[in-house]
């Protein structure tokens, strides 16, 4: 009888926990798409953008009591940004990915009140824009 | 060891690595979804922007598992469920809110949340995304 209500008062409540991505001194631009724009505001074609590198990041975010209460919150990636970036020699991140997944210990934090983490990865390439960013076109115009 | 050590340890493991969850990205996207204060490659300064709509995507996988039992047979059924949005989700989403992936359009990120809960019978994972869709002063 105990057992059986342990066990349901834990099917109650969730573990867990969230943050928030937030890059707000990053020194480069940071798209989550394929997309990036130039210094005139055009956007890069694949032939100006080559892959110098991998930007990788992976955190553990905690919160506790049903995730109400959270100890990461914003998780501010700026700095592993620039870092990142600036060994490799790169311009920009292109692609970033988001991978939220769960922990092992969400089974067993008491309905939800105990802290409880998740596994975030963060992934994204590093590229380096060729001919300042200018239209491949428009280059070769010039050319001819 | 010592029963407390033991459960120490088993905590400690049980933080680790977990293979579940969902991987959220704007696959096959042209149109740029800039989080951070940057815009142009090689710009220190941010364009002018003129807002035009609001952007919402949400990438997810749920799994939850349970048993029912038919009380006139005795019959018990396990059952369990996964559902997960799929790679072109958040895509998808781009693409209606821009118009057909309208190249002079540009996606300003104002939140990307991790969420990640459960227990013995559910797990859950959301990535959720919300940002505005704008107009670049130098967008052609």
């Amino acid at each position: 009888m105990k057992a059986a209500l342990v066990l349901a008062a834990i099917s109650l409540g969730c573990g867990g926990a969230r943050s928030w991505i937030i890059a707000p001194r990053a020194e480069v631009p940071i798209s989550m798409s394929d997309g990036l724009r130039a210094v005139d505001g055009h956007l890069l074609v694949p032939q100006e953008k080559h892959v110098v590198g991998e930007f990788s990041l992976d955190y553990k975010p905690w919160s506790m009591l049903f995730r109400l209460i959270s100890f990461t919150g914003d998780k501010d990636i700026s700095d592993e940004v620039n870092k990142q970036v600036k060994v490799a020699g790169g311009d920009a991140i292109n692609n970033l990915q988001v991978f939220s997944g769960n922990c092992t210990w969400n089974v067993f934090t008491l309905v939800g009140v105990l802290p409880d983490c998740a596994n975030v990865s963060i992934r994204g390439d590093i590229i380096k824009v060729s001919g300042n960013g200018r239209r491949v076109e428009q280059a070769q115009r010039e050319v001819n | 060891m010592r029963a407390p050590q033991i459960i120490l340890l088993a905590a400690m493991v049980s933080t680790g690595c977990a293979s579940v969850g969902i991987n959220a990205a704007f696959v096959g996207t042209p149109t740029p979804v800039l989080l951070g204060p940057r815009d142009r490659v090689g710009v220190a300064a941010p364009a002018a922007i003129t807002k035009l709509a609001e952007f919402e995507g949400e990438a997810f996988w749920r799994f939850s598992q349970g048993s029912t039992t038919n009380y006139a047979t005795g019959i018990r059924t396990d059952w369990s469920r996964q559902e997960q949005t799929g790679q072109y989700a958040l895509s998808a989403a781009c693409y209606k809110a821009t118009n057909g992936f309208d190249p002079a359009l540009d996606v300003r990120l104002t939140k990307v949340k991790t969420s990640a809960y459960g227990n013995l019978f559910t797990m859950r994972n959301y990535v959720t995304i919300e940002g505005d869709v704008v107009r670049p002063g130098g967008g052609r």
